[in-house]
């Protein structure tokens, strides 16, 4: 069909669709480019870069340089033994007739070749490859059809899914069409502009002319360049009355895939509205209209946003962008009017009518829970009457703005209205920002809240959670985690990393569950629930110590030890650990370390069952003055050390192991701990446990890898 | 433009393209979907292009007419295109032209957004329509419904006159909508639904309401049974209604909530199944005739 073929050329798809979701388009545009990645390596079709674009209608890739041909190979296909192949006269048996039949040859043209299971017979075959275009209009299609979106749907009669309906496709190799069909959409070279400023669909000739094809059609296909001129152009307008404008990276994004062309205007509305609290007419702004807000050079509220549009009049579009803005605006003071006319406290009860969770209850009993758990955590932090007064109150209102009409309308303003309206209500400063601050950190890396209250509630609140669910078997599994128990999870590590003082997780959960149970919620017993959930919590502090660059084998190593699971204790011991792994000593200290432990584990594996308690220790069995010199080490520091655990105090007891290390080392190399006589070993054993636990206060030792 | 002017735009502008212009439904319903033109039609291989206004009843938006927008009873105009045609929004954007709307001189955005009813068993994905920034259509395309999936899917395109009306009339209140002839929105429905407000919300007697849904819901299982899907869809939607009374009036706790929305879809899916039975028994008797759409060439 083609005249002269290039060996090398550009592959260009464009798949159009009806508008995708904004929120969709990187993950696919990404897997797009997996996809041809993969056919064309599978079907050896070399080639040099894959670049994918793409705008709320279409998703584009290019393959530079692809080879036009598939490359040739040369295949050898094993046959059976040499053995096998020929009788005792020498003729061909049925087997080597059968296998070269199979191949397509003669049985004389099958070769043999020695190989380490001894010598078998082979065919060489070569296979030319077939023109790229043919591999192509073959593969395309399931290609297309097997891309996953977070949502799919059929449309008209078809019975294939999408992102949304699929309604052209071009496909060009070089000049040449690509020609494949799927449920009667034939790909071809035609294209489409913008929906609105270049309707008409349009010829494409060659990949090569495409971009500017689309260019002059008002479609900037590079999400990129859509980026920087909205970027751009936002900051020149605001820039133009002395403004600046706050600018998300999520709103961007999101703006950047809900156009073709980005147009940008500058809108305002009267100032007389500035009266609502700031962040209802920032998520008026951001969330509901898309904008992006203005702020003066103090970064106050100015009454004006910038809007990213796709077509239109200039005037009518900001006339229009204007009404609605004020209309949601009205509609915000309408609901802020009406739920000033009680104060906060009168919402509570209402939280009895809106579900926590189907089994856990409503949002009233999650209060309750928080009031409780609250309670029982200013007296375990030793708080005065006005701390904890303030988080009791703070437990008791924190929830209550989800009952208003400003948060069912603005739901990511919970917290934040109930501040402003705590604050109107003439709750104290505290109660106020502890009831914003629990809800802290909103985003992943966003700080965690500052104010002992907030940071109080906040964890509290995500324990509770974090506890009911669980103890429902809701679980996080692979990437899909619905409740965001991991971030929750995450929150609570990152709070209590600076909190000495807090309850341990294991007691944080138990008083959890014990509220649950005292609600009658059907959760499973706490023996399921503390396993679960610390592998939860546990793979959160790991995260957070890889973030601050501790080594991984020492992370492993602090968090399998340690007398109790106080994230405060993880952290500093981790700490320790990887300042410790810088000097000299860090090698013997870890080599002296992991002898109790070997042995104790070698004497668990045999049925027995040393305890780590002074008082199962008779020194009267010492045979060897080693033992003598251990046990009183053992005694002299492990009263010590209970004391410095509970003080965190893990850098001193680490200077004192070393007392311990010069006691454990004589011990292995003069006493047979293992000997056969049942008294002295259990003695030993025991004695060695003793110190293992000295040991085990700060690492699981036997987690740290050594270079040499 | 005029409330009564821009329905009978749109009636002309969808019977030119070949719709069936159908009357509105006559019993309560939360929106133009739940009316069995749409629920039970969306159902089955047979075409079905159709368009009607559906005024609509949603006892929990009330606003005792103190809000602008937000009112307990309004309209929708609400099109049904099975199976969705190819180019079935550029079909749309010729309709925003039909009342005055020129697509290119406006910035129209779809704006993902799928819908769910659970009292209906139904699901589908979509868009709202943005027209400079104002949501004006919520399109859809059906994926299921009662549980059953759609196949052929349709297009449901689902207007807000009011918010349209207000965007056309530049005002700021539904109530100072002219309907026609110098009345406004307000003498039409002002009165009407302030007391509806009352009703809903202070003065519905839900011992009667509790009564009336269990009767309603026994009948239309009864009737089910007994193959008269329409009647015992009726029974359903009056099911919903009074649920929807019952939550307004607060007397629904949040726990029983989720089984009150599952007894009316075990309806609703009942009345489904059986519709879908019987026309099957019929040999789908609109699969005989031809239904030719299209926009006519004055319209392209």
């Amino acid at each position: 069909m083609s005249t002269v073929l290039k060996e090398r050329a550009t592959f260009l798809l464009e798949i159009g669709c009806e508008e995708m979701p904004a929120g969709f388009m990187r993950g696919t545009l990404q897997q797009l480019a997996e996809k041809l990645s993969q056919m064309l390596t599978e079907h050896r079709l070399s080639f040099a870069q894959i670049r994918t674009l793409g705008t709320p209608r279409r998703l584009i890739a290019f393959v530079d340089d692809l080879a036009t041909h598939q490359s040739p190979e040369e295949r050898t296909i094993r046959g059976p033994a040499r053995r096998a192949c020929f009788d005792e006269q020498g003729n061909p048996t049925q087997a080597l007739i059968g296998f070269a039949r199979s191949r397509g040859v003669e049985p004389e043209q099958v070769q043999f070749m020695q190989t380490p299971q001894g010598e078998y017979a082979f065919v060489t075959e070569y296979d030319a490859g077939r023109p790229a275009l043919e591999v192509l209009a073959e593969t395309l299609p399931n290609l297309i059809l097997s891309m996953s979106f977070p949502k799919t749907l059929r449309w008209g009669a078809r019975k294939m899914r999408f992102g949304r309906p699929i309604r052209w496709i071009l496909a060009l190799l070089d000049t040449e069409v690509v020609p494949f069909e799927i449920e009667g959409i034939a790909s071809g070279r035609t294209s489409r502009g913008h929906r609105f400023l270049a309707p008409e669909p349009f010829e494409v000739p060659a990949p090569e002319a495409f971009l500017d094809a689309l260019r002059r059609a008002h479609v900037i296909a590079d999400p990129e360049e859509r980026k920087a001129m909205i970027v751009d152009g936002a900051t020149r307008l605001a820039h133009a009355v002395g403004l600046k404008p706050v600018i998300e990276d999520d709103l961007l994004e999101e703006n950047v895939f809900l156009v073709e062309k980005p147009h940008l205007l500058r809108g305002s509305f009267p100032e007389s509205y500035l009266r609502l609290p700031a962040p209802v007419l920032m998520s008026a702004m951001k969330k509901h209209e898309k904008f992006f807000p203005l702020v003066d050079s103090q970064g106050n509220l100015a009454p004006g946003f910038i809007s990213v549009y796709n077509n239109g009049d200039p005037d009518k579009v900001r006339e229009g962008n204007e009404w609605v803005l004020i209309a949601r605006f009205n509609d915000a003071s309408f609901f802020f009017e009406e739920d000033l006319k009680r104060p906060l406290t009168e919402f509570v009860p209402m939280l009895g009518r809106m579900l926590f969770q189907q089994k856990l209850g409503t949002l009233l009993d999650k209060t309750h829970r928080l009031e409780r758990l609250s309670e029982k955590l200013a007296r375990a932090l030793d708080w005065d009457r006005d701390q904890t007064e303030c988080l009791l109150r703070a437990a008791h209102l924190c929830k209550a703005d989800l009952a208003t009409q400003m948060v069912m309308e603005f739901p990511d303003l919970q917290g934040v209205i109930g501040r402003e309206y705590a604050l109107r209500a003439n709750e104290p400063l505290c109660v106020a920002e502890a009831i914003a601050q629990h809800y802290e950190p909103r985003h992943a890396g966003d700080p965690p809240p500052n104010h002992p209250i907030g940071r109080a509630l906040a964890v509290l609140d995500r324990i509770d959670t974090l506890v009911g669910y669980v103890g429902l078997g809701y679980l996080p599994k692979g990437s899909s985690d619905p409740f965001g128990l991991r971030r929750a999870a995450a929150a609570v590590v990152e709070i209590l990393a600076d909190e000495p003082d807090y309850p341990t997780l294991a007691e944080l959960v138990q008083h959890a569950h014990d509220q649950y149970r005292e609600q009658r919620a059907p959760l499973k017993p706490l023996v399921a629930v503390q396993p679960e959930l610390r592998t939860l919590f546990y793979a959160r502090i790991e995260a957070l110590l890889e973030e601050k660059g501790v080594r991984y084998d020492l992370i492993r190593a602090a968090l399998g030890g340690g007398w109790d699971d106080s994230v405060y204790g993880f952290v500093q011991r981790a700490l320790l650990l990887q300042k410790r792994a810088q000097t000299p000593e860090f090698a013997a200290r870890a080599t002296t370390a992991i002898r109790p432990a070997n042995i104790l584990q070698a004497a668990e594996k045999q049925g027995l069952k040393p305890v780590a308690d002074l008082s199962q220790i008779d020194p009267a069995l010492f045979q060897h003055e080693s033992e003598h010199a251990l046990y009183a080490a053992v005694m002299r520091l492990t009263p010590q050390f209970e004391a410095l655990y509970t003080a965190h105090q893990y850098e001193t007891m680490d200077a004192m192991l070393a007392e311990l290390d010069e006691a454990v080392n004589p011990l292995f190399d003069h006493v047979m701990v293992m000997t056969d006589d049942a008294a002295l070993r259990a003695n030993r054993l025991n004695l060695l446990a003793c110190a293992n636990r000295l040991y085990l206060a700060l690492a699981d030792w036997r987690q740290v890898v050594l270079s040499d | 433009m005029t409330f009564q002017e821009l329905l009978f735009r749109l009636e002309q502008f969808w019977a030119d393209y070949g719709c069936l212009i159908l009357q509105p439904y006559d019993v309560e319903v939360g929106a133009g979907t739940m009316a069995p033109y749409t629920t039970l039609r969306a159902l089955g291989p047979e075409p079905w292009y159709v368009a009607y206004v559906q005024p609509s009843r949603r006892p929990a938006d009330g606003r005792y007419a103190r809000n602008p927008m937000r009112l307990q009873h309004y309209y929708q105009y609400q099109v049904i295109l099975k199976p969705s045609p190819d180019d079935v929004v550029d079909v749309y954007l010729e309709s925003l032209r039909a009342i005055g709307i020129e697509p290119s001189e406006h910035d129209i955005r779809f704006v993902e957004d799928d819908w769910e009813a659970p009292t209906l068993g139904a699901s589908g994905v979509g868009w709202e329509v943005w027209l400079n920034g104002t949501e004006i259509t919520q399109f859809t395309y059906f994926q299921q419904v009662g549980g059953i999936e759609c196949d052929p899917v349709c297009a449901e395109i689902t207007y807000g006159p009011e918010r349209l009306c207000m965007l056309l009339q530049k005002k700021n209140s539904v109530w100072e909508l002219e309907w026609g002839r110098g009345i406004t929105y307000a003498d039409v429905d002002y009165l009407a639904e302030l007391e509806h407000n009352y009703y809903n919300f202070e003065e519905a007697d839900t011992e009667m309401l509790f009564r009336l849904f269990e009767m309603y819901e026994k009948e239309s299982a009864r009737i089910v049974e007994k193959g008269w899907v329409h009647p015992a869809f009726d029974l359903a939607l009056k099911c919903s209604h009074i649920f929807n009374l019952l939550d307004a009036r607060g007397s629904i706790s949040v726990t029983e909530r989720a089984s009150y929305i599952q007894r009316i879809r075990t309806l609703a899916r009942a009345c489904c199944l059986k519709y879908l039975e019987k026309r099957e028994a019929e040999g789908f008797p609109l699969l005989q005739k031809e239904w030719r759409v299209g926009l006519p060439a004055t319209r392209r």
